[in-house]
């Protein structure tokens, strides 16, 4: 079918064109919600990570010696989770003001779909960074732990565990990232390749 | 009262455009986003933005632009929604015996989020000045862009 004739029938649609109400009360019901938007909440949290990302930092560094109990501690490594910390708050604060500058009714939709999409492609990276960096560290940690507690018998042993489990980790975690979160991702990454031939066709046009 | 005065007209706009909200959300809809969930975000940003709405543009423009922009945004993942209020049994778009637009939703499911917000605005037969100023694109680029969706859409409900 034609698009022109699409076009002539969507318009021609009577149902679409009948007024039709909804009740009062529903309306009023989804006020309620509000605050409650997806934006709203994405907001909060991106905050919620820009204050809270030092401190959880601090918190584990001073609570870090529980974990130590067999005696010995190895300070530098809690150390550098907090150094982690410090290093990922610029992050934090980028993201949260990427999303607190979205103003849906004054900004036009590819300007707020570039900003939302760049916030959601950088969390899924540094999710999946997070993740491996995480697994690799508390293996490291694991390691320390019973070198500490059980002596040199067992320190080989251990020593390949941690080796098997940070190349797993590396090959198995971004692929099963991905399989987990395929939809999601892939969502993402067609609104991507979409925005960029917009993008693409904008500066022809100036050229 | 100036609460409750702008709470009915506000009322009274959600009554008036209704259809609007209804069209561009169930363009956006799918198998894990219902319309209903749409609607409701649609209408709680229409909200937030209300009290600073001073009339620059036509209420229709400032509805599909809040109302795009809020489907074009909204990822499903890591939002536990709020309680979503029914609304579908209440409004009807179209006639589900009427092939021509269920072709046409068969066909908008395959485009990109911006390529959806295009094409509806084309269907709407808005100036394509509007549509370039809520996009945000060129009025060139908009005519360009409109081609290529149409081209899509006739080789895919050729198919």
């Amino acid at each position: 079918m034609e698009p022109e004739e699409i076009k002539k029938m969507w318009q021609e649609n009577v149902l679409i064109e009948e007024k039709q109400q909804i009740s009062d009360l529903k309306i009023n019901e989804m006020l309620k919600n509000q605050g409650k938007s997806a934006l709203a909440k994405l907001i909060k949290t991106a905050n919620f990570y820009r204050f809270a990302i030092i401190p959880l930092g601090l918190l584990f560094c001073l609570l870090s010696h529980l974990f130590f109990v067999a005696g010995g501690y190895y300070p530098v490594y809690p150390l550098l989770f907090l150094l982690i910390c410090i290093l990922l708050e610029p992050l934090e604060i980028y993201l949260y003001r990427l999303l607190k500058g979205i103003d849906f009714s004054t900004m036009p939709v590819k300007e707020v779909s570039e900003r939302i999409l760049k916030y959601h492609h950088i969390l899924r990276k540094c999710e999946m960074y997070g993740i491996v960096i995480g697994v690799i560290y508390l293996s490291i940690w694991y390691y320390l732990y019973y070198k500490l507690t059980f002596g040199s018998e067992i320190v080989w042993v251990i020593i390949i565990f941690m080796i098997v489990m940070c190349m797993a980790v590396g090959f198995f975690v971004p692929s099963a990232y991905k399989k987990l979160y395929y939809r999601h991702i892939n969502q993402i990454n067609e609104s991507l390749r979409e925005l960029k031939e917009f993008d693409e066709s904008n500066d022809n046009e100036y050229e | 009262m100036e609460k409750k005065l702008l709470e009915a007209d506000f009322l009274q706009m959600i009554q008036e455009y209704n259809r609007i909200i209804y069209k561009v959300t169930s363009f956006y809809a799918d198998q894990n986003t219902t319309i209903d969930d749409l609607f409701q975000e649609v209408v709680l940003n229409l909200w937030k933005a209300f009290p600073n709405y001073r009339k620059e543009s036509l209420v229709s423009t400032w509805i599909y632009r809040i109302a795009l922009n809020t489907c074009v945004s909204y990822f499903r993942k890591n939002i536990r929604r709020p309680k979503c209020v029914a609304i579908t049994p209440e409004i009807k778009v179209y006639a589900e015996d009427n092939e021509p637009i269920t072709t046409l939703y068969a066909c908008i499911d395959q485009l990109g989020k911006l390529e959806r917000a295009l094409i509806l605005l084309w269907l709407e037969d808005r100036p394509h000045k509007e549509i370039s100023d809520i996009m945000g694109i060129t009025v060139t680029n908009v005519s360009t862009k409109i081609n290529r969706i149409k081209e899509k859409i006739k080789q895919m409900s050729k198919t």
